[in-house]
């Protein structure tokens, strides 16, 4: 654990937070304001009282001074469910350094700050398909199991981000928070990515794992490149013209997962994976905060 | 059916060969490199859209590289100027005899002008008749066979360069009629200056084709050593320059040692027809080589220089014993060309007796009594000498005699006998110096350029005018004896018919590579 999770890394994910603008109802009590009004500390309203409600709650100086029976209403604070997709699928494992470490220890700050604030967190894994997910509760014992977790994981087949979307969609959960970290390399193109994205009633937060070769690629001459995943080949010069049309090609794959964002009020974040991850925080927790 | 007279399926075989050629050359390209990559998602993209734009990235389909070779092949067989060859039974076997000879060196415009003429006749055939090519120069020979394609005449032709020389053009004749012998549609065709020789009576159909003339000339003649009357030593070179023109020309003289040194530079002004003489006085005859050249340039430089060796004559040094008569001795030296000497010489003067013998009588060996006689003292002709009676006057002889180590001049001493009148003879001195520079080698002729030069005139485009002498006014306003004749029909088939199919063809191979490249069956 220590060789991805450093002491470092760990103080520095402690004054993170996540809020959302909403929190889904029927959570238990965490730090999350929800629109459920409850036995919280924060007083937020009055309501008029009607028979049978908790008369330990009245306003008796409103009474006196309006003669009419009103309730005090406070806030319900309560817990987000946060979901962390986490792509491990072979081309996250391909290069040196590999993009899985990113895209782990940024996994692994969602969940730490997830946990802190007491929600709920699971972890999803997902290559080929969905692996068996992790979930835990709040407390440094839960943080320390996704750590371990983390560690142990590996590459699990071609990328295959609208089967995992689809399926995770498919169990119904309770809606919380889901963040996707991945390249999104998926043979289905940015469209059938955010296509299947759209289907999750989550509030979402894209995590996107890049290189600066992504969209930049240093190569030359008469190559054919072969899919580290698939296997299949493209046969290509690689010319003005050729590297021109890539970077088209890579930039509207990126816009379209802006724009998706953009719809969805989602968090689209970019995490270099050739760069420290505390460096990037700012990249998911503008001023320390995660707002989706 | 033929393409530049290569038949068809020759024409298909160089089209398959080139089409291996390409094909090796497509299996033989250079392999991309293999890199393993995190994805190909976006690289799929770009190479969908520049492979169809880049053009050897479209070779790499089959089908796009044989369209794109079938439009080549039938785009270099439509240039190929395709013509049918007709039925066999009507192909024309023809020779054309080029004159190639003395007449054509040196005019650059003649020898073009009979090459083009040459060509002109290739054109004139039709796909499927026969062509054959003889030069008719000093060695005629075919440089061009039945069997041969026709489109390499233009590249032999160029190799042919005319001789110095006069040509044999009956020899020429005879062996272009042996080519055409027992086929039924042939004919030959002379190009060159006219000649109608042998051409009346020939099984073979002949044809003349003239080759223009130029219209003025001047060339030299002949040159020629007159040894000095009193020396034959010494001499003068003279030089006999024609012309012939519509008007008189200055023409300049310039005679050269073969060393550089310059001899003579006169200029004289000749008129059409006449000769003009210039002469090189007092040379020694050194053996030297002269250089004359004529100017200003004309239309047959060939005639304008002329190179020429001087004689080498050196004093003949004749010996003897004492034998010989004081006065012969005296009368040989008497001539600056004669030089008696003691010790090493070229000729050998011996007096002796002898039986008389009957003259005329060549004498051989040793075993003749008069050679004994004559050699009593020990010293004999040789086994192998070729002896000659030049003179017998009563009992005396004067025999010449050549091999063995040296050639002899034998005089019996009854010549020198005090009834022998013969040594009072003016002419036995003349004789016997005559003797001697025929036993030292001397020609007793001027020396000249080659008599070809004399009779067939460079000068004169008229054969038939040279046996009249150079320089005469008649010679030169003599006609043609032989009219051009008329030239031969166009046998070509209208090729270009041929040549829209074959683009045509090669047009619709190029809509069909199009229309499959759009609708994306091919990249």
């Amino acid at each position: 654990m220590a060789r991805l999770f450093s002491e470092e890394f760990v103080r520095a994910i402690e004054r993170l937070r996540i809020v959302t603008r909403q929190t889904p109802r029927g959570g238990r009590h965490a730090e999350h304001r929800s629109a459920d009004l409850g036995s919280g500390m924060e007083f937020r309203d009055f309501r008029a009282y009607v028979p049978g409600d908790d008369v330990r709650r009245l306003d008796w100086n409103l009474y006196r001074r309006s003669g009419r029976l009103f309730l005090r209403l406070f806030e319900q604070p309560e817990d987000l469910p946060v979901a962390i997709l986490l792509d491990v699928s072979d081309s996250m494992f391909f290069e040196a350094p590999p993009r899985a470490d990113a895209a782990r220890l940024a996994t692994a700050i969602l969940a730490a700050v997830a946990l802190q604030q007491h929600d709920r967190v699971t972890l999803q894994p997902f290559g080929a398909d969905l692996l068996p997910p992790l979930s835990v509760n709040t407390g440094r014992a839960g943080l320390r199991r996704v750590l371990t977790y983390l560690e142990r994981l590996g590459p699990a087949g071609p990328t295959n981000v609208v089967r995992a979307a689809t399926r995770f969609a498919a169990r119904r959960q309770r809606p919380g928070l889901a963040a996707v970290v991945s390249d999104f390399f998926d043979p289905a193109g940015a469209v059938g990515v955010t296509e299947a994205l759209g289907h999750l009633r989550h509030r979402l937060a894209l995590v996107q794992v890049i290189r600066s070769s992504d969209a930049e690629p240093a190569l030359n001459g008469e190559l054919r490149l072969l899919d580290c995943e698939s296997g299949g080949a493209v046969d290509v010069s690689i010319t003005r013209e050729s590297v021109g049309r890539y970077r088209q090609a890579y930039a509207a794959f990126t816009d379209e997962l802006s724009r998706f964002a953009a719809r969805r009020q989602a968090v689209h974040a970019r995490i270099d994976a050739d760069r420290p991850i505390l460096d990037q925080l700012d990249e998911l927790f503008a001023g320390g905060v995660l707002v989706t | 059916m033929t393409f530049s007279g290569i038949p068809i399926l020759w024409a298909l075989a160089l089209a398959a060969a080139a089409a291996a050629a390409l094909a090796l050359l497509h299996r033989l390209r250079v392999r991309p490199r293999e890199l393993r990559v995190v994805t190909v998602l976006f690289w799929a993209h770009a190479a969908e859209r520049t492979r169809a734009r880049v053009l050897f990235e479209r070779f790499r389909h089959p089908l796009t590289y044989a369209l794109l070779a079938a439009i080549c092949t039938l785009l270099c067989l439509a240039a190929a100027r395709p013509a049918w060859s007709g039925d066999p039974r009507d192909r024309l076997h023809q020779v054309v005899v080029l004159d190639a000879g003395m007449a054509m060196h040196g005019a650059e415009d003649r020898w073009n002008a009979a090459t083009t003429a040459a060509l002109h006749e290739v054109e004139r055939l039709a796909g499927g008749d026969r062509l054959a090519v003889v030069v008719a120069d000093p060695w005629p020979r075919v440089i061009q066979s039945f069997a041969d394609p026709t489109p390499l005449v233009k590249r032999k032709l160029a190799e042919v360069v005319p001789s110095n020389r006069p040509a044999d053009r009956a020899g020429a004749k005879r062996l272009a009629e042996s080519l055409l012998r027992g086929r039924d549609h042939a004919e030959a065709v002379w190009i060159g200056d006219p000649d109608d020789e042998g051409m009346d009576h020939s099984a073979v159909s002949w044809r003349g084709v003239a080759v223009p003339v130029p219209k003025e000339n001047a060339g030299i003649v002949w040159m020629t050593f007159e040894p000095a009357a009193g020396d034959p030593l010494r001499g003068s070179v003279q030089i006999r320059v024609g012309s012939w023109g519509p008007t008189a020309r200055d023409v300049t003289l310039r005679v050269d040692r073969g060393g550089g040194a310059p001899l003579l530079e006169e200029t004289r002004l000749v008129t059409p027809g006449e000769m003009a003489d210039f002469v090189v006085p007092d040379l020694p005859a050194d053996g030297d080589a002269l250089i004359a050249r004529l100017s200003p340039p004309d239309g047959r430089p060939a005639d304008d220089t002329a190179t020429f060796r001087v004689p080498l004559r050196t004093p003949i040094r004749v010996c003897g014993d004492d034998a010989v008569p004081d006065a012969l001795r005296a009368a040989l030296t008497a001539t600056p060309s004669v030089q008696w000497t003691d010790t090493e010489c070229s000729v050998e003067l011996r007096v002796g007796d002898g039986p008389p013998i009957t003259g005329g009588t060549p004498i051989r060996g040793s075993d003749h009594d008069f050679e004994n006689a004559v050699c009593g003292n020990g010293r004999g002709i040789a086994p192998t000498a070729d002896a000659r009676i030049l003179l017998q006057a009563g009992e005396g002889v004067l025999v010449a005699s050549v091999g063995g180590p040296r050639p002899q001049l034998l005089l019996s001493d009854a010549l020198w006998g005090d009834g022998s009148d013969v040594p009072a003879r003016p002419a036995l001195a003349v004789m016997l110096v005559q003797t001697l520079r025929t036993l030292a080698g001397w020609d007793d002729d001027p020396v000249t350029v080659p008599a070809e030069r004399a009779v067939e005139d460079p000068l004169w485009a008229l054969g038939d005018a040279v046996t009249t002498m150079p320089g005469s006014r008649t010679a030169s306003a003599v006609a043609p004896a032989i009219a051009e004749s008329p030239k031969g029909e166009v046998r070509r088939s209208w090729w270009p018919s041929l040549t829209a199919a074959l683009l045509g063809l090669a047009f619709v191979a190029f809509l069909v590579e199009a229309a499959l490249h759009a609708r994306g069956r091919i990249p």
